[in-house]
């Protein structure tokens, strides 16, 4: 009900492009609805003062001062531009995660892995010997890896044309 | 069954806590010992990415099954499962004598 309305309302004065950073209600607009109902209010109060319906009126007028209507400010979204909204921005994201260098972190596939992960983790743990043959292969991988040492045999450098 | 987040893995009889993990290392289910403990989901998290770009045999499609990381008296047992990571942290004990 109020989807149809808004929208018709919506060019006036909604912004042209929105975006990421549009905010949901316009402040400006907000303000001029304050204005507009203050003069209203100022007007019709007028006539017949000290009336209760005067009292009621300058209460009514008041607390809808106060009152953020969300519906009329913020634009009614359909469907399918939500579905657009999201895959502009997280282009966008993905850009800057790109740019940022942690790529890696986010866009590793994982291998398809088992099928029943409750099977693979219930499964008995590796046997001893397994484990004693891992520690002792890592040890020694360890230890060749320390003793590598790089032979110096010719500069690395070479100069061409220099006396 | 595989509908459930955690396919069961919180019903391992010797398990001390779990974790299921998204691709990226978020926590989707924990509990027990490993209950919010983002800390470890993002170090296991890591370690699963490292694991996967090391080929486990001559075919690269081939990869681990299950990884396990081995204390004295406890293990965390990793593995993945349409496109989540699954640890459970179970109690060590050796299947058999160690042979020296």
């Amino acid at each position: 009900m109020g989807c149809c309305f808004s929208e018709e309302e919506e060019p006036d004065y909604g912004p042209v492009n929105p975006n990421e950073r549009t905010p949901l209600i316009d402040p400006s607009v907000s303000n001029q609805q304050a204005i507009n109902q203050d003069r209203s209010s100022s007007t019709y109060q007028q006539p017949p003062k000290g009336d209760e319906q005067s009292a009621l009126n300058r209460i009514l007028h008041k607390n809808a001062r106060e009152v953020i209507d969300v519906t009329a400010d913020s634009q009614i979204l359909q469907q399918s531009e939500y579905h657009d909204r999201q895959r502009q921005y997280s282009n966008r994201l993905n850009m800057v995660i790109t740019n940022s260098g942690r790529q890696q972190a986010y866009h590793v596939n994982l291998p398809p892995g088992v099928t029943s992960a409750h099977t693979a983790l219930s499964a008995p743990p590796v046997s001893s010997a397994d484990v004693q043959l891992i520690t002792n292969a890592t040890e020694k991988a360890a230890k060749c890896i320390k003793d590598i040492k790089v032979q110096h045999k010719e500069d690395l450098v070479a100069s061409f044309g220099v006396p | 069954m595989s509908q459930l987040p955690t396919q069961g893995i919180e019903k391992i009889p010797d398990s001390t806590g779990y974790l299921v993990l998204t691709q990226d290392g978020a926590v989707i289910s924990s509990g027990g010992d490993l209950e919010n403990d983002e800390e470890t989901a993002n170090k296991i998290s890591r370690l699963v990415h490292t694991a996967t770009g090391i080929p486990v045999t001559t075919d690269r499609r081939d990869s681990f099954k299950r990884i396990s990381i081995i204390w004295d008296d406890f293990m965390y047992v990793i593995s993945v499962s349409s496109q989540k990571i699954f640890v459970a942290k179970r109690k060590y004990i050796p299947q058999d004598p160690v042979v020296t």
